[in-house]
């Protein structure tokens, strides 16, 4: 808070750290309501089987390949950043390389859309697949920002010399944003072995 | 004061006007409704179904109904019907759509009409052949269903949308149905016919002046 | 604590405010643009890909962007994009944590981050949308004066019941939280501000374009499901059901973000001595809510993803002809669905047992024992969802399991009845207007519990499914416990959030209005219900006319009470102006010691708290947290 009175007390610094911390575990809690909802879309279509539709025609199979591809940057990415935000000298550069593998991840993504071979219309599978993967990638993306924007107020910062800043919050903000892309990309590895090992 | 008066009267005046053009626009907005002709041989109504509205009617591409005249040449889209109670009422359906085929074979039969027939195109049956049924013209609350086939596949100047004429391919349906208590009937068409929603039954089969309507026994 | 609160000098405003004027205006303005240009773009997306529109007409693709491009414009023109677009090049956020003091009606009107003015937005909003959905209820009500059609079509009717249902079910999940945890939850755990103020504000704007979302509905046909939006009907409906997709995904994103905004704030911004077990009661009861919003209505947002996906990319979640289920729905619906029930019914718990001790002068009873209560319902509300589902044809197996775990959710909620209860005996009770409506929610919640039985029981669940039984049921739940807990706020707080008085005596006359046309409007629906009436069908016999004749007279009445409130508001805030006392009730809540109106900076000083929240009747409070005016009283 910049303009105070002279009889105005500053909020203890702890609650914007504890703030940040918390909401990022609060947020894995919702990311997990959130995706538990294909968790149950696949399982259940999976027993019901209407119709006898589960898998429409033949080749309704994602390519392992480059699920595998997906999973292990996604996973890099999530390991790097955790990582390097607990280490101050690389934080900046392991962030970055951070942002890049998820872009990548998101672009091989698009790549496997492309040589699939089936449409979301091919049953169960094909919708919980394609529902799925694209809600994570959509998710990814919103990472990606919260990424960028903490790695890049470090950056700012650090290239001040960290001048009026409050470089313990900024830290903590990256250190909470490393928290829920680990816990994200650990949802996106549970993702993919229902998806493809199931 | 003067002017928290003119705010208080300017949120309850444009409130008013909110739930006057919700009322008149868009709740009282609902199909209008059609008497039978009655005539020195009884009451007849003269229906049409096609296989897509007027260009002009806010779904032009869905399947319905239409009230016509015995020449076919006063369409109007009104699905609902008045008609006098506990009188015979003879119905006559140029029908102009292809056949969509029934799920459930057992309604291809005529059920709650006088004679329990209908005639298709001048000759008395009491069923047709399920895959050529087109829709069906139901009263459940009175127990009334009547298939009515759809016209063939490969006929010549099949009509695109309404409204059509008499010179375009078609099948003529009459039947004669026996009202009795005043009361409003709701009817609907069984048929899966509303082509690009899922199992056929979203759009016109669910909205009231194109699959779906009343009979309004006066 | 030390409530001298003197006014903090103002800060330079907002810089984006400044430059650009970003409001509910611009917002507007650019929330239309955006509508067009996504819509437009739409257009040329569909006409690739849809191979359905040629023959339905109907494009989903390019109304669910003209919504998604409508909502990005009316943010953007709040200024809500300035924020991410600055932080992404690594600059501090531009907009304060605080807020400063500042005269006039704008701030109500744009993105602001005090949290007092938030929640006056959210009371308007809320307000707004409510008398919406209950002008529906009234047209419900007016269509059902006669057995067969004879005022509105089918359709329109189901889209009456269906909008009516959403707004209330979709809109007033904030209706305590909104207005009232807001503005209450940090003075009362003394931090000033909410963690994530933009947040704060974000989930206001959102809701609001979810109503607006919602409304729209009307110039695409209506949607025929109900609230519930159940399957296949859903998927088969026009594109007006595009609308009540967009207006959930909206709401729960919304809740989603306020749970956790709340959350966080009590789990880490109370001020020291403010412990867990010093926390208020209503402040417990905006932590059970929370969990519940944060856990359970991003299932909903998802499961709305699928609805939307498949009208637009053509997957088949709930198609069952290309493998999926319409029970899919309907499962993933009431797993977010029940716990929605409790976001309901929880924060009207917390306001009775908060405004109780007020009045009757002593302690809270079995505080322990009522917070495990709300946690308790909040908990069992995950593992009772099935219970929508008992005639569906499930599994017979799971029916034992899912009554007795319906069954046993009235333990936690029995607890909180207990300390209701509990803290009444004995007391020295006054009969103020708040005082009358938690008496008057104690009586309808009473009434809903005991019929919930009915439905939660398997075999009476049969027969009273789908019917009018359980439109009372819940009608007196939600409706009887959420809004005459509302109510007991609004007149118990009101005065202290907006600065003037309300009329006591018109207070007294809508209580009685309103609880006697409630009960009048309700009671009999649960004999409708047992005559075999069915909910959402226009018609109905000609041997319950006289009963629902009686129903609607009644809803006029309680629609002719709430104008009666409304009245008393405009002619109390707006004519008579008596500036309220800054403790009118001789309540010893931390809020009611600071000045009336409370300063944009709340206190000078983070306070420190040192005693129960509930010291009524006790000979003397603690020192050091005890505000100067605490006593005995």
């Amino acid at each position: 808070m910049d303009a105070v009175s002279s009889g105005y007390q500053q909020e203890p610094h702890q609650w914007r750290l504890r703030s940040l911390s918390a909401g990022a575990k609060m947020w894995c809690g919702s990311t997990s309501g959130f995706m538990g909802a294909f968790l149950f879309a696949y399982f259940y279509l999976l027993a019901l089987d209407p119709n006898h539709s589960w898998k429409i025609g033949k080749n309704v199979n994602p390519s392992g390949g480059l699920g595998v591809a997906i999973m292990a940057v996604f996973v890099l990415s999530g390991l790097l950043l955790w990582l390097g935000s607990r280490r101050p000298a690389d934080e900046i550069t392991t962030g970055v390389v951070a942002i890049v593998l998820a872009v990548v991840g998101i672009a091989l993504q698009f790549v496997d859309y492309g040589v699939l071979g089936f449409g979301p219309y091919r049953g169960g599978y094909a919708s919980v697949f394609y529902g799925w993967t694209a809600v994570f990638t959509l998710g990814a993306l919103g990472g990606i920002y919260w990424m960028e924007t903490s790695v890049a107020a470090l950056w700012r910062a650090r290239k001040n010399g960290f001048a009026d800043t409050d470089e313990e919050l900024l830290r903590v903000g990256l250190q909470s944003c490393a928290l829920w892309w680990s816990y994200y990309v650990a949802l996106g590895v549970l993702m993919y072995v229902v998806l493809y090992l199931v | 004061m003067a002017k928290r008066s003119l705010l208080v009267l300017s949120v309850a005046l444009a409130t008013l006007v909110g739930i006057a053009a919700y009322l008149f626009l868009y709740l009282a907005n609902v199909p209008g409704s059609a008497r039978a002709a009655q005539t020195s041989s009884g009451v007849n109504l003269y229906l049409a179904t096609v296989p897509a509205a007027a260009a002009n009617d806010p779904h032009p591409t869905w399947v319905s109904y239409y009230v016509t005249n015995k020449q076919d040449t006063n369409w109007q889209h009104k699905t609902t019907f008045v008609v006098p109670a506990n009188s015979l009422v003879h119905v006559t359906v140029y029908q102009y759509d292809g056949a969509s085929g029934l799920r459930n074979p057992f309604i291809s039969q005529a059920s709650g009409t006088v004679g329990g027939t209908f005639t298709l195109n001048g000759k008395t049956m009491n069923a047709i052949d399920p895959a050529n049924a087109s829709h069906v013209f139901a009263l459940p609350q009175l127990g009334i269903s009547v298939p009515l086939a759809g016209v063939a596949s490969n006929a010549k100047d099949q009509c695109p949308n309404a409204p059509c004429t008499l010179s375009q391919a078609h099948m003529t349906i009459t039947f004669t149905i026996k009202t009795g208590a005043a009361g409003l009937y709701r009817w609907q068409c069984f048929v899966p016919c509303a082509a690009g929603y899922i199992d056929g039954f979203g759009g016109p089969m669910q909205s009231i002046g194109y699959m779906d309507g009343y009979l309004k026994v006066v | 604590m030390t409530a001298t609160a003197n006014r903090v000098p103002a800060q330079s405003p907002a810089r984006q405010r400044g430059l650009l004027g970003f409001n509910m205006l611009t917002g507007i303005i650019l929330g239309v643009v955006g509508w067009w240009v996504f819509y437009l773009l739409g257009g040329l997306i569909q006409g690739y890909t849809n191979h359905g529109f040629s023959q339905t007409g109907q494009n989903d693709v390019q109304i669910m962007l003209g919504y998604l491009g409508g909502v990005i414009g009316f943010l953007g023109g709040l200024g809500f994009l300035n924020y991410p677009i600055q932080r992404m090049m690594g600059y501090p956020p531009n907009i304060p944590d605080h807020e400063v003091e500042e005269p006039g009606l704008g701030k109500y009107f744009r993105l602001t981050t005090d949290h007092k003015v938030v929640s006056q937005q959210y009371f308007v909003g809320i307000a707004f949308f409510f008398f919406v959905g209950g002008l529906n209820a009234m047209l419900i009500r007016t269509e059902l004066l006669s057995p067969t059609t004879h005022v509105f079509g089918a359709q329109q009717y189901l889209t009456l019941v269906g909008v009516h249902g959403s707004m209330m079910m979709g809109m007033m999940t904030s209706g305590v939280l909104g207005p009232f945890a807001n503005w209450l939850v940090p003075l009362m755990i003394g931090s000033r501000r909410m963690a994530f103020p933009r947040m704060e504000s974000l989930t206001f704007w959102l809701l609001m374009a979810a109503g607006v979302v919602l409304i729209t509905t009307v110039f695409f046909g209506g949607f025929q499901t109900g609230w519930t939006g159940y399957e296949p009907l859903a998927n088969q409906g026009t594109a007006g059901y595009d609308a009540y997709l967009g207006f959930f995904g909206l709401v729960s994103i919304s809740m989603t973000l306020l749970g956790l905004n709340l959350a966080v704030t009590i789990a880490t911004m109370r001020a020291p001595g403010m412990t867990w077990s010093r926390l208020p009661i209503f402040c417990w009861s905006v932590v059970a809510t929370a969990a519940l919003m944060v856990l359970a209505a991003p299932m909903l947002t998802a499961t709305l993803l699928m609805g939307i996906s498949d009208r637009t990319l053509y997957t088949a979640f709930f198609d069952p002809g290309l493998g999926g289920s319409a029970y899919l729905w309907q499962n993933l619906f009431w797993v977010f669905g029940h716990p929605e029930v409790y976001v309901l019914a929880i924060p009207g718990f917390g306001i009775v047992l908060e405004i109780l001790p007020v009045f009757a002068r002593k302690p809270l009873w079995g505080y322990k024992i009522a917070v495990s209560g709300m946690l308790g319902v909040a908990i069992f509300s995950f593992f009772v969802w099935q219970h929508h589902l008992f005639v569906s044809g499930m599994n017979a197996d799971l029916r034992p399991f899912y009554m007795l775990s319906t069954e046993i959710i009235s333990l936690p909620t029995g607890f909180t009845f207990l300390a209701f209860m509990a803290t009444l005996w004995r007391g020295r009770i006054r009969l103020t207007v708040p005082m009358l409506f938690c008496l008057g929610w104690a009586f309808n919640f009473l009434f809903g519990g005991i019929s919930g039985v009915f439905n939660s029981d398997t075999p009476s669940d049969v027969t009273t499914h789908g019917s009018f039984f359980v439109m009372a049921h819940f009608h007196y739940t939600i409706m009887g416990g959420l809004l005459f807990s509302v109510m007991a706020a609004m007149y118990y707080w009101g005065p202290k959030m907006f600065g003037y008085k309300l009329n006591e005596r018109l207070g007294k006359i809508h209580f009685w209005v309103m609880f006697l046309a409630f009960n009048s409007t309700f009671g009999p629906l649960f004999a409708v219900g047992f005559l075999g009436m069915p909910r959402r069908v226009v018609t109905y016999a000609t041997n319950l006319t006289g009963l629902n004749d009686w129903v609607s007279v009644s809803a006029y009445v309680l629609g002719l009470s709430l104008l009666l409130f409304l009245f008393n508001m405009v002619y109390s805030w707006m004519y008579k102006r008596i500036p309220a006392e800054d403790n009118p009730w001789h309540s010893r809540s931390i809020e009611f010691q600071l000045p009336t109106p409370v300063p944009a900076q709340d206190f000078d000083e983070i306070p420190v708290f040192s005693g129960d929240p509930y010291p009524y009747g006790e000979a003397l409070a603690p020192a050091g947290a005890e505000p100067a005016t605490a006593g005995a009283y």
